[in-house]
């Protein structure tokens, strides 16, 4: 009698351990991420467009401008073309200030003088540097999409995750 | 397209949410795609502001406790670097959030966009009950400007 009633005790007991623990390897397994939330990029330059780096921000050790050759030495051919099938950018030229110029804005990957990690936006007129936002919550990708007059800046592609670049008249904002 | 686990569990945050979809629906090929501004990048955003031009950042937010807790920060503080404005305004922002106050109606923390789930729209439908069963509500964004996605929102 004892063993039959261990025996009908013993099993719901493990099945109710191992559902526990089937429970708990899924809240603690992290949930697949698409590849750009997940890119690692090494800037490794102290001149981008014939600029120092310093002039960028003063704090920075080196930055690297994001291009589709370096998409591309990071990601397998099919993550590639799923962005080169986008809208997304990462360069735009695009006239923001209403003067007639199309400026030229590019984003990259920064590390400053502590080892923090980055990404920034440089507005470009004329081979000139006339503006750079930055983004510290974030360290790879980022890429462009034009919106009339103005530029969005995505953290990531297939969401929502963006910023409206614009001219007000007296300086470039972010939204 | 079925799921192939029904165990009940209970999420304890968003990405334990989307780990359990992608669990129970692993044919869907669904993945992060996104997340929702962090407060850590409203507090940059508001401390680049101030720093570049303190009246107009008075003229574009509305007057709030935490605005003008920021406010007085810069004033006290006028060599604050942009590192130690942000990580003051982090906090002014959490205190302001735990206070009931709305920062910005872009913040969250428990908010994720994911892949539109790959499969017939009777499957899509039963992963976004799903979803709804353990807690999240969910926005499908088919026409979205930044690609195709659901927003989930636990």
């Amino acid at each position: 009698m004892t063993t039959i009633m261990k025996k009908h005790t013993t099993l719901p007991f493990i099945g109710i351990v191992l559902l526990l623990v089937f429970s708990s390897c899924m809240a603690d397994k992290k949930p697949d991420q698409a590849w750009w939330l997940n890119i690692s990029i090494a800037p490794d330059k102290t001149v981008l467009n014939n600029i120092n780096i310093t002039t960028y921000n003063k704090n920075w050790r080196s930055a690297v401008f994001l291009d589709e050759k370096l998409i591309k030495t990071h990601v397998t051919k099919r993550q590639f073309s799923e962005f080169k099938n986008s809208k997304f950018k990462l360069s735009s030229n695009v006239d923001l200030n209403g003067n007639n110029e199309k400026e030229t804005i590019k984003v990259g990957v920064y590390q400053n003088s502590k080892n923090d990690k980055g990404i920034f936006l440089a507005v470009f007129e004329k081979h000139k540097l006339l503006k750079v936002f930055t983004d510290s919550s974030n360290q790879g990708f980022s890429a462009l999409i034009k919106d009339n007059k103005s530029i969005r800046w995505y953290k990531c592609m297939n969401c929502g995750e963006y910023e409206h670049i614009n001219w007000n008249g007296k300086s470039y904002v972010i939204q | 397209m079925t799921s192939t686990a029904t165990a009940v569990t209970t999420p304890n945050n968003i990405d334990q949410l989307i780990s359990i979809i992608q669990s129970e629906f692993p044919n869907s090929s669904i993945r992060i795609t996104g997340r929702a501004r962090t407060i850590r990048r409203q507090a940059e955003l508001m401390a680049q502001r101030i720093i570049a031009n303190r009246v107009d950042f008075l003229q574009t937010y509305t007057w709030r406790q935490h605005i003008g807790e920021m406010n007085q920060f810069i004033i006290n503080n006028p060599r604050a670097t942009l590192d130690q404005t942000t990580v003051r305004f982090e906090a002014i922002i959490n205190t302001a959030r735990l206070r009931g106050a709305q920062v910005s109606n872009h913040l969250s923390d428990t908010a994720r966009d994911i892949s539109i789930p790959i499969g017939l729209p009777a499957t899509q439908n039963t992963i976004e009950t799903r979803i709804e069963a353990l807690g999240a509500t969910v926005i499908r964004e088919p026409n979205a400007a930044g690609g195709p996605h659901w927003h989930v929102d636990w």
